[in-house]
């Protein structure tokens, strides 16, 4: 037995030493990817990137189907101002480049970071800024200098003085505001002074045979009505949008390409208008409405000229809640208290309402959850009000509470 | 209770979210589902503890069948998410 023991332990030996002896698997060598993020303004205005990727490696790249690259453009407050996903990477023959994703978009005067790569294969961070220069937008390294009126000389003949140039009212950037009231959507907000409101809509420009426009339009949404689908004009591609955040609402801000009508012999559609649209929602008196503040102009010139008229809306923009004729159908309902997680909801009188049983769980998940189901007494159970608890900070729900939701 | 990993092990990502303001209580409004069957949760979190998330789980509004048979109910429902507050 021993001898066999031995045995066992020398044949171990040799197998091991062989394993140190064997030849090494040869590897294939690491894939060379190098990103690269060209980025250009476009006549129309428009920031474009192109995200490639170069094979800098001697031998081909095979292609990767859990790639997973990611292209994300910050402001240079570090607010998102647009992202990319690309989930696959196809296969690059070696010191070839591939080009996977063109975004393009209007992006405001400011510096901006992008930064575009994958995980696995490391990432190119590229800084841009784009400037505002005699009315139009560059690149900072492409923007021409700036238009400046020589100083005057005191050795030199006088100059002919030429009068002021005059602004017309679509060119000038307005510094005297009115606020205007919206009663029954419950808004107020300031417009330029001089602007013309076309009635009955509210809409304004800054004088009649202007395309240049400001609006704000309002709508109660049903159930299946989704925010944009109500909102925004038919006939649009959306090239940007952003969050937006404002003291009153939260909601999100669009930059879209509005089509006219295609002509007959089936050339694409002409971009008639391109606009700048904030959508916000909100509960008004137990409805959703979305309320759209938009700037529309022909060209994106002409829209980043009224841009600062939209964010003036939007930063004088209040909302004050409509009233409802008559009584408050809420004010004699029964109302559900919660004095451990400190909430409260109302609900209809012929209503009633069921606790659920607690649910436990394992630790690091939610450990137990309680709550109950709101519903009429003749149907079903619509609404459900839960609150989770974990167990580690707190027990499920530590007892009833008289008129409230109640765990197990 | 709990970080937000955790709320989404007991809740799943939404197809769909949208941020509402209530009563001055921002509530995010999501949508799960697809077709005739689409759950919407409205979820209020606590601006005293941030850990605290109070769901309301409408599997009514949008399930079409239901709210089909039941417009009245349709129409009771964000006045019933309407009366929720926080009682500090």
């Amino acid at each position: 037995m021993r001898t066999r023991n031995v045995l066992y332990t020398l044949l171990g030996i040799a197998v091991l030493l062989l394993v140190g002896c064997a030849r090494p698997v040869e590897q294939p060598p690491a894939p060379r990817l190098t990103f690269v993020a060209p980025v250009t303004l476009d006549a129309d205005q428009e920031f474009r990137v192109n995200l490639g990727v170069q094979n800098a490696g001697a031998q081909d790249f095979a292609g990767d189907e859990r790639f997973g690259g990611q292209m994300e453009i910050r402001d240079a407050s570090g607010d998102l101002r647009a992202s990319a996903e690309v989930v696959t990477l196809r296969p690059i023959a070696a010191g070839d480049t591939v080009w996977l994703v063109e975004w393009r978009g209007v992006l405001s005067p400011g510096d901006y970071r992008l930064t575009w790569g994958a995980d696995k294969y490391g990432f190119v961070t590229v800084a841009a800024a784009v400037v505002a220069r005699n009315g139009r937008l560059y690149l900072a390294e492409e923007a021409p200098p700036a238009v400046v009126e020589p100083a005057p000389s005191f050795t030199e003949a006088p100059a002919v003085v030429e009068p002021p140039p005059v602004l017309t009212p679509e060119t000038a950037t307005p510094t005297a505001y009115r606020l205007v009231e919206i009663p029954e959507a419950g808004m107020r907000f300031e417009i330029p002074a001089g602007w013309v409101q076309l009635t009955p809509e509210t809409v304004w420009t800054p004088e009649d045979d202007n395309d240049l426009r400001i609006g704000f339009t309002w709508t109660t949404l049903g159930p299946p009505v989704e925010l944009e689908a109500a909102l925004l004009p038919n006939h649009a591609q959306i090239v940007a949008s952003e969050p937006l955040a404002l003291g009153w609402g939260d909601g999100r801000s669009f930059t879209l390409e509005v089509y006219g009508t295609a002509s007959p012999g089936g050339e694409q559609a002409p971009v008639e208008a391109v606009e700048i649209h904030a959508l916000i929602v909100l509960s008004v008196n137990g409805e959703r409405r979305g309320f759209d503040f938009y700037a529309s102009a022909p060209t994106v010139e002409q829209l980043v000229e009224i841009e600062p008229v939209l964010t003036r809306v939007l930063e004088t923009a209040a909302f004050d809640p409509p009233d409802v004729p008559g009584e408050d159908r809420t004010a004699n309902w029964p109302v559900l208290s919660d004095e451990v997680y400190g909430f409260q909801l109302a609900y209809p009188e012929d209503w009633t309402h069921k606790d659920l049983a607690t649910q436990g769980g394992d630790a690091g998940r939610l450990a137990c959850r309680a709550g109950g189901d709101l519903f009429p007494t003749s149907l079903g159970r619509p609404v459900r009000a839960q609150r989770a608890a974990r167990s580690q900070r707190a027990p499920c729900h530590p007892g009833a509470q008289p008129g409230g939701l109640r765990g197990a | 209770m709990g970080p937000e990993t955790q709320f989404r092990r007991a809740y799943v990502v939404p197809d769909y979210s949208e941020t509402l303001t209530i009563n001055g209580i921002e509530v995010v409004r999501e949508e799960s589902g697809s077709g005739e069957y689409v759950t919407v949760l409205y979820v209020f979190q606590s601006l005293a503890d941030p850990d605290v998330r109070v769901v309301l789980v409408d599997n009514f509004s949008k399930f079409a069948n239901r709210a089909a048979e039941n417009p009245e109910v349709v129409e009771l429902i964000p006045v019933i998410v309407g009366t929720f507050g926080f009682v500090q």
